[in-house]
């Protein structure tokens, strides 16, 4: 066969395998996430949770409902954004850490939208149980926990996994003492296990798509 | 298994375009014949020449489509393919073996 023979010449199992591994990782690098989703709604959620905090904090009206309307309605506007943006780049090639990430953020997301609205909605129609809403952000870090814990396995990022264990932990702060400050521990988290792993992976990314342009 | 006994190793993959080929099909769903090339560094005519080789052997199946007017190749690695692959990096692991 005809690459054979020089093959044969300098073979070693070894630099084989090694130039497989090579590969593979080089291909799967091709679908590293960018980031950009999660330092977007990390910041709107930051900021809305800041002024719902500061509001609770000095009893005073700053048009709390108004801001989450706004701030949502500009998360979604950039997310629709950055999907067209994403469609518009020829995706040469699908993975199956792409479907696997698309469906862990889809859930989750969902979920917790819908866990948000019901409880701050909904709580005092017909026969639904009366929630206080200070207890979303217990349930959004639930959540978060599991989105992040299984998007750091899907992508095989141990830190991103380990992401989830601080959710959870927070989760629990925040079910154990549900005080007005749990609203400003929300907004710190988020900052800090939202905007912060965004803006690392957006490093990793750039970094990641320039060795590969190189190559 | 003797350290050199190539004969145990499958020589439709036992090419260095064609076990880049395998390698990049493995770590993805479909990649499209662009997609390999870049990954690859080979041209146009000696991927063709490779792929047509595995096409040939089912290890991968090749489809040609338009897409917005223009042709797409898409290639996939097949369940065959992905046996005799694995079989292959068994067979070089157990070379590796002490």
């Amino acid at each position: 066969m005809e690459n054979n023979i020089s093959l044969q010449e300098s073979f070693r199992p070894e630099d084989e395998l090694q130039y497989i591994r090579k590969i593979i990782a080089d291909s799967r690098a091709s679908f590293v996430e960018d980031g950009k989703p999660y330092i977007w709604w990390g910041l709107v959620v930051a900021v809305g949770m800041s002024v719902t905090y500061i509001s609770a904090l000095t009893n005073r009206d700053l048009y709390v409902g108004y801001v989450w309307i706004g701030l949502v309605l500009f998360g979604f506007a950039t997310i629709i954004y950055y999907m067209i943006q994403q469609k518009k780049q020829v995706k040469r090639a699908q993975s199956f850490i792409d479907r696997i990430q698309g469906a862990i953020w889809g859930a989750c997301g969902g979920s917790l939208g819908l866990a948000v609205l019901l409880i701050n909605t909904f709580q005092h129609t017909g026969d639904a149980p009366t929630i206080h809403p200070i207890y979303t952000c217990f349930v959004s870090s639930l959540i978060l926990g599991i989105a992040y814990f299984l998007s750091g396995i899907a992508n095989d990022l141990n830190w991103l996994r380990n992401v989830g264990f601080a959710w959870w932990a927070g989760a629990i702060v925040m079910y154990l003492w549900p005080t007005v400050h749990v609203l400003g521990i929300y907004a710190g988290m988020i900052l800090v296990f939202q905007v912060v792993p965004g803006i690392i992976l957006q490093r990793r990314y750039r970094l990641l798509t320039a060795v590969l342009s190189e190559a | 298994m003797n350290d050199f006994d190539y004969q145990q190793l499958d020589e439709v993959i036992h090419s260095r375009i064609r076990l880049a080929i395998m390698a990049v099909l493995i770590s993805v769903d479909e990649a499209e014949f662009t997609f390999l090339r870049e990954r690859i560094g080979a041209t146009d005519g000696n991927l063709s020449v490779h792929l047509k080789k595995l096409e040939e052997a089912e290890y991968v199946t090749v489809t040609k489509q338009f897409v917005a007017k223009k042709p797409v190749t898409t290639c996939k690695l097949s369940k065959k393919g992905r046996k005799a692959f694995e079989l292959y990096i068994d067979r070089l692991e157990a070379m590796v073996r002490p």
